[in-house]
């Protein structure tokens, strides 16, 4: 009996213990990980955390830039009519404001909202759950919506990252580096050829940019994607002879684009080819072409420079259309 | 309620201690209890329709009364005219009225009855009752006994269809007095939750978006098709299962051992074992009180066929009041009829031989019941029939609506159910539900260490996904 009470009490032990470190391992990887570090979840955490008795209210005309002593400023890009109003609604159900300026523009009504997906909702607006006066953000709904996933994706990262190690995995830039060389590279006298910028700061720049251009996860399946299609499909039913090409990046872009974790661009190769394939339209790679893009060809790792374009166009048009 | 939602954990807690309190009092507080606490369960979101329970609980009672003091085959078969009728009203009446307009070309109006949660499951408890109280296998015992067994919340909703000889021993011993059984059931719990929030949950929209897409009237690629079918496979199987371990770990934590409903049914080795893994307590009361009393197997092939063909029709219609169920049920009859007819053959036998003959007996079960999915998933006819056909062509489809990480996704569930042990095997329960001796259940052992670790972090991951507010009901409500 004594060694039955003994091995309950391990098990609910066991049981209790693991669950405070699982949940508490979770909250600490929503509160740290670099994944909910967009703008989206600092918004919400501030909505959540914020004292908006004085508010500006507005899209992205109230941001960080807007500076008022003691206000909220409580706005985002493309912030729409139906979320201002669940937002002042959620803010002010048992507080009273005090001073509140709202941006009266015309863009609140703008064509650009239609079909946008908002991320005020009444999910992503309700109340925090907490724990002894702390916000769970694992229980709310946008955390808990993208907390699997992005664990998910950032155990593949690790795992791509250790299988790659041997093939020199490329890491995104910090984002501070990534800002001061692409200040420098805008500020050098020399900014027209990329091949006259000091290669390392080359290198930062072209990772950062071919971390930024890499097809999102589930790209197959994305609106996006869908869009691009129909575009397609819809040029070809009017009937345009439609040719589809990829522009060129300079070759420590195509190097990088295989080397970062989590990179999709060869998905996009295959895809991009097979759709082609499927409408019976010319593709052409700018690797196909008869030039040589090496770097004093671009003006960065994927522009060329005017002189360039111009000469490679020619080609492009005459390797489309040479029928 | 769901149990799959934040406002059940809150129920259930209050109604362990209150139960636990109710139960130091006295065994008849404690069913009482036990009542009202199913009563709020079951009335959560429609209060009126627990007059319904109420009323066939008392109507059956009443009938059982009678039957025990006279074994009258009339009343008898006023007592199931009486549960079928209630059934058909709330369940059928539309169907009925539809198929009637257009057989008569008549505009009778569609009454647009709503169903009652759990009288498809209520309906087949209370005819077994009344047959076995008739057979005199069990006693019909007091009215608070029989009415706890109607009641009983964990399995009220959607099963496992108990038996009154199989609950009502345990009743006078039921309570919440062992700590051990309450953390073990909740271990149970945690396990069937992850199921249901994580897996079925999380397959639910790649089927949804495939079907929505299908029923109005586009095509889907073969990839999704074929990922979409395998995605409902699972997601039947998961959500399902899911609420049967549920239910049984909850109704352990009380005291009283439910039967397992599913047995790795996707490890079939044929179509008559899928059937014997699959649902079992409906196999069980389908056999026990449609097939037997037909004269199952006992005169020759013919009429163990049609017996076969009726048990299953019966199973489709009774699953949802439209054709496509009925169909679903029907091509599972057939099949079963083709699976007896070839039993004890040379075939049957070679089949049992080697891997390969057991692989193919495997594979053409499993392509029967995926087959038949089609038609159970499907709201209509013309929907299955672009599903099925999206499966055989390889259409020029751009609407994708399964992507390369739901694939992985319906692959890893799939690769837990070939390769993993079924829950309760986990718990070591007693699966076949003839060898449990209901009088004196042995239950469930206490859960083992591991299990305790893994179910804490099972429960920590559907608390997660319950807080996106995307859960679903559990399939088998509808029905």
């Amino acid at each position: 009996m004594r060694l039955s009470i003994s091995n309950f009490s391990l098990r609910l032990s066991i049981f209790v213990g693991v669950l405070i470190a699982s949940a508490t391992s979770l909250e600490v990887y929503c509160r740290l990980s670099s994944r909910f570090n967009d703008f989206s979840f600092s918004y919400l955490r501030m909505i959540a955390e914020v004292d908006a008795s004085k508010a500006v209210f507005g899209d992205s005309h109230v941001g960080p830039t807007s500076y008022i002593p003691n206000y909220a400023f409580l706005g985002q890009p493309g912030q729409q009519p139906r979320e201002l109003l669940l937002l002042v609604r959620s803010l002010y159900a048992d507080r009273r404001p005090e001073r509140v300026i709202v941006e009266a523009s015309p863009q609140w009504f703008g064509e650009y909202h239609v079909g946008r997906r908002p991320l005020l909702t009444s999910a992503a607006l309700a109340p925090p759950k907490s724990l002894f006066g702390v916000h769970l953000l694992a229980l709310s709904s946008p955390y808990s919506g993208a907390l699997f996933d992005n664990l998910w994706a950032d155990l593949r990262s690790v795992v791509a990252a250790t299988l790659t190690a041997a093939h020199a995995s490329v890491p995104r830039p910090i984002p501070e580096t990534f800002k001061r060389f692409k200040r420098e590279w805008e500020q050098s006298a020399s900014n027209s050829i990329w091949s006259q910028f000091p290669l390392e700061k080359r290198q930062v720049l072209t990772a950062g940019r071919v971390y930024d251009q890499n097809p999102i996860e589930g790209f197959e399946t994305s609106e996006a994607l869908h869009a691009f299609e129909d575009a397609i499909t819809f040029l070809a039913a009017r009937g345009a002879e439609v040719c589809m090409f990829r522009t060129p990046v300079s070759t420590d872009y195509l190097r990088i684009a295989s080397q970062i974790t989590d990179s999709r661009y060869a998905a996009f190769d295959t895809y991009i080819r097979a759709f082609a394939a499927s409408k019976k339209l010319t593709f052409i790679d700018f690797r196909s072409l008869p030039f040589s893009f090496d770097d004093s060809k671009f003006i960065n790792a994927d522009h060329l420079t005017s002189t360039a374009a111009a000469a490679m166009w020619l080609l492009v048009a005459d390797a489309c259309f040479r029928s | 309620m769901l149990f799959s939602s934040y406002q059940f954990f809150v129920f259930l807690w209050t109604t362990i201690v209150v139960l636990a309190l109710a139960g130091r009092i006295g065994q008849r507080t404690f069913l009482l209890t036990m009542i009202v606490c199913s009563l709020v369960f079951y009335g959560w979101l429609r209060a009126d329709y627990t007059l319904i329970l109420v009323g066939s609980a008392g109507v059956n009672f009443a009938i059982a009364t009678r039957l025990e003091q006279n074994r009258s085959k009339a009343l008898f078969g006023c007592g199931v005219a009486f549960n079928l009728i209630l059934l058909g009203v709330f369940k059928y009446a539309d169907f009925a009225v539809a198929n009637g307009n257009t057989l008569f070309h008549a505009g009778w109006t569609l009454p647009h009855i709503v169903l009652p949660l759990a009288l498809s499951f209520i309906t087949f408890e209370q005819i077994s009752f009344l047959s076995d109280v008739r057979s005199k296998k069990v006693a019909r015992g007091d009215f608070l006994r029989y009415f706890a067994f109607v009641t009983f919340f964990p399995k009220l909703i959607a099963g496992p269809i108990i038996r009154y000889r199989e609950l009502l021993p345990q009743l006078s011993r039921a309570g919440v007095n062992s700590a051990e059984r309450v953390f073990t059931g909740l271990c149970l719990f945690c396990f069937a939750l992850f199921k249901k929030v994580v897996i079925a949950d999380g397959l639910a929209p790649m089927v949804d978006q495939t079907v929505s897409n299908l029923q109005s009237g586009g095509m889907a690629s073969q990839a999704d098709a074929i990922s979409a079918l395998l995605a409902y496979s699972l997601q039947i199987f998961f959500d399902f299962s899911s609420y049967s371990e549920m239910a049984i770990g909850i109704a352990w934590i009380f005291g009283i051992q439910l039967p397992v409903n599913f047995n790795s049914p996707y490890k079939a080795s044929s179509l008559i074992d899928f059937w014997r893994r699959w649902h079992i307590t409906l196999s069980s009361f389908l056999r026990d009180y449609v097939y037997f009393p037909l004269g199952g197997s006992r005169d020759g092939l013919l009429r163990t066929s049609i017996n076969l063909l009726v048990v299953m029709l019966v199973g489709g219609i009774w699953h949802g009041a439209a054709w496509t169920f009925v169909a679903w049920g029907f091509l599972h009859g057939v099949a079963l009829v083709a699976a007896h007819g070839l039993h004890g053959t040379q075939l049957a036998r070679r089949s049992k031989d080697g891997w390969i003959g057991r692989t193919l007996a495997w594979a053409s079960s499993m392509g029967i019941v995926l087959f038949a999915w089609i038609l159970f998933r499907s709201p209509d006819f013309s929907t299955a029939e672009r599903w099925f056909l999206s499966i055989i062509t390889n259409y020029d489809v751009h609407v994708r609506t399964v992507g390369i990480p739901q694939r992985w996704f319906i692959l890893s569930a799939l690769l837990w159910v070939l390769c993993l042990p079924n829950v309760p095997k986990l718990f070591c329960i007693e699966i076949d539900r003839d060898k449990v001796n209901w009088n004196s259940p042995a239950g469930i052992p206490p859960a083992k260490l591991w299990i305790a670790a893994v179910a804490a972090i099972a429960l920590v991951a559907s608390i997660v996904f319950i807080a996106r507010e995307e859960t679903n009901a559990f399939i088998y409500f509808q029905f």
